[in-house]
């Protein structure tokens, strides 16, 4: 019981974040509650919020919630209309005290949230997919490789099929238009993102801490600090992978075409390796 | 050229088609309470509802979810809702709009918004509100948002849209899959790949550069419903009243400003407006809230609500249709909101039949929540009855 307390607080404590928009809004409820005469809008904006906000303190129902979907607590705060509980107490003010009144409302709002667009992950966009450019460029000078070797090869180019049958099968020859490439951690969130011709032997599920994967490719690639050429470009033969791209700045320990990768191209800071087909 | 091609048709599948659709519920509406925002609001309320009704059986029952078969089924009932929602949505004669002064105030009417902009100060207002959604727009197309979860939401959307199957690849990784039960019941990211095929577009450019114009707009649609229904409580609808428009700006300035934790609805707004829980946030549960305003006060006196007894059923009568198609609604955006979604409802029926002394409210939403419960209930099922591939 405490220690689901505890949880729910610190689920609050997360929501609440930096700020002190929370207490804005506290205030603003306040506000309502000794304000509104309208009983509808009273029983919406007043009553059933902190009906909601004591569900939420409550251990049971923050047990039974977890055992569907653990790290999501904080969703039963969104049921809580912080956003119109904040406006309409503004434009009441504004209505009594005129736009002075909102101007502070506004202040108060700039000075106690943060601004979105100063998030570190907000950034200008490179293109119109708004995905780095450098993804795009090594995707698409990867399956023009591809393409060329399987033309020059005379492999039918086989377009992906509306229905993907050879999936099923594990006929991994029908698949002549896919490639599998082991792209570093900062591409593996966006390759898939351009196109779904781009195998990988591993993805967005190793790069969250608390999710608990494990993944040779991963380790070998992006865990060692000085990249095992040997070690590897082993793992990726075992994987399938016809290629291996790695940011230029990433040490490497040992020639990779010794193993079986020749670089083949240097693009966007990035140097593209290509599977040796064995003799 | 094409380029320009590719934009018109995006905008037809995803705007006008949606909001034509929007004609058809609002045949329920009396003439006096109907209004571009609300045709547009329960247009996208019918094009999602339909999609989910769609994409679930298809989903499910073709052997590897037949992306290309959803398309054509639901491009037959989107234009045949379309063609029907055009025909159907008349306009207000424009002798009535023509009465409302200038041609902000006309727009405003039209929009339903009676506290009109005829007074300076309501002007500015309004202006300012303006540049700050024009602000978010602009950012939107310029800047990119980084979110994880877009390895997986938009990969899926990539997938569909380039292989023709639903849920049955990896998208983080690629290769074959079982059914993914645990987020293929959300279909967002389909309805975005639907757009994607249909406008020829890249589905990750529809998802990053064309739906946050689309999804923008669409929830202040609803924030503006939701305060043009509060700030009428005072009883008055002033021609130079600033409310309304003091709403806008707060709420607008809370959005930009709301970046506080990553867990904010104002966050996922701005950061992820294409995935399905910024908009089971930000459009759904205030849209829900409004809803269950317009109900209580329909139910109310006539001086609060605005209504004649006749044109008060008819008001109820959409505001049922509405909430039953928001209930529809709930799975298409994530698996949870079907649970929150029917269980906020299940509390404001509850509230507002207190306060308004009905008891029908109550029952109704019973009725209501009937979709949320079935598709928890097929979720369940499939969650511990499909096996790992």
């Amino acid at each position: 019981m405490i220690a689901s307390m505890t949880n729910i607080i610190g689920v609050l404590e997360q929501y609440r974040g930096g700020g002190f928009l929370l207490l804005i809004y506290a205030a603003a409820f306040v506000y309502l509650f000794v304000k509104e005469k309208d009983a509808t809008a009273r029983a919406l904006f007043v009553y059933l919020p902190l009906m909601v906000f004591i569900l939420f303190l409550l251990p049971p129902v923050y047990a039974i919630y977890c055992k569907v979907e653990a790290d999501a607590y904080y969703r039963l705060l969104w049921l809580m209309p912080m956003l119109a509980t904040v406006a309409l107490a503004a434009a009441r003010i504004t209505k009594k005290a005129g736009i002075p009144g909102m101007a502070v409302i506004a202040a108060l709002i700039i000075a106690g949230g943060k601004y979105t667009y100063a998030n570190v992950n907000v950034l200008h966009a490179e293109n119109r997919l708004h995905i780095p450019q450098a993804a795009i460029d090594v995707c698409d000078f990867i399956l023009n490789d591809h393409d060329i070797l399987m033309a020059e090869a005379g492999t039918p180019r086989t377009p992906l099929p509306e229905f993907p049958e050879s999936i099923l099968s594990g006929d991994e020859g029908f698949w002549d238009d896919r490639v599998k490439a082991a792209v570093p951690g900062e591409l593996v969130h966006f390759t898939r993102q351009y196109t779904s011709r781009v195998n990988m032997p591993f993805g967005r599920e190793m790069m969250v801490p608390q999710w608990p994967y494990f993944n040779d490719v991963y380790t070998e690639m992006e865990k060692a600090e000085v990249i095992d050429a040997e070690a590897l470009s082993e793992i990726l033969k075992e994987t399938g992978c016809g290629y291996l791209v790695l940011n230029a700045a990433k040490p490497v320990e040992g020639d990779l075409a010794e193993y079986g990768y020749e670089a083949i191209a240097f693009l966007d800071g990035y140097n593209i390796f290509r599977r040796v087909p064995e003799e | 050229m094409a380029a320009v091609i590719k934009l018109v048709l995006c905008i037809f599948w995803m705007v006008f088609l949606p909001v034509a659709a929007g004609g058809i519920p609002c045949l329920l509406l009396p003439e006096s309470r109907r209004s571009f925002l609300r045709r547009a609001v329960s247009g996208y309320l019918v094009s999602f509802t339909v999609f989910e009704i769609t994409a679930l059986p298809v989903l499910l029952l073709t052997e590897r979810g037949d992306f290309g078969l959803l398309c054509r089924i639901y491009m037959a009932e989107m234009l045949l809702l379309g063609i029907l929602g055009a025909a159907a949505g008349r306009r207000r004669k424009p002798g009535e709009a023509a009465g409302r002064g200038s041609f902000a105030g006309r727009v405003l009417y039209g929009c339903g918004i009676s506290a009109g902009a005829q007074g300076k100060k309501a002007k500015l207002l309004w202006v300012i509100y303006l540049g700050l959604l024009a602000f978010k727009l602009v950012m939107a197309l310029t800047h990119t948002f980084f979110d994880g979860d877009d390895a997986y939401y938009v990969a899926s959307s990539v997938i569909a849209d380039e292989t023709g199957s639903m849920y049955r690849i990896l998208p983080y990784v690629g290769g074959a899959t079982s059914l993914d039960v645990r987020h293929a019941m959300a279909m967002l990211p389909m309805w975005i790949a639907f757009i994607a095929r249909m406008s020829g577009t890249h589905a990750t450019i529809v998802t990053h550069t064309m739906i946050p114009l689309a999804f923008h707009p669409l929830n202040d649609a609803v924030l503006a419903l939701l305060g043009s229904e509060l700030v009428r409580t005072a009883g008055r609808e002033n021609e130079s009243d600033s409310a309304l428009p003091a709403f806008m700006i707060i709420a607008a300035l809370w959005q930009v400003f709301g970046n506080v934790s990553i867990y904010t609805p104002e966050n996922f707004l701005i950061m992820r407006v294409w995935q399905g829980k910024s908009m089971f946030v930000n459009f759904l549960i205030p849209l829900v809230f409004y809803i269950y305003l317009c109900l209580g006060r329909s139910y109310g006196r006539a001086e609060v609500s605005g209504l004649t007894e006749e044109n008060s059923g008819r008001e109820r009568s959409f505001l049922f249709a509405a909430a039953l198609m928001a209930s529809c609604t709930a799975g298409l955006f994530t698996s949870m909101a079907p649970v929150l979604t029917g269980g906020l409802m299940g509390l404001m029926s509850i509230y507002c039949a207190v306060t308004v002394r009905k008891r029908r409210i109550f029952l109704r939403t019973l009725i209501v929540v009937l979709p949320c419960i079935i598709y928890t209930a097929l979720w369940f099922y499939l969650l511990f009855t499909v096996k790992p591939f």
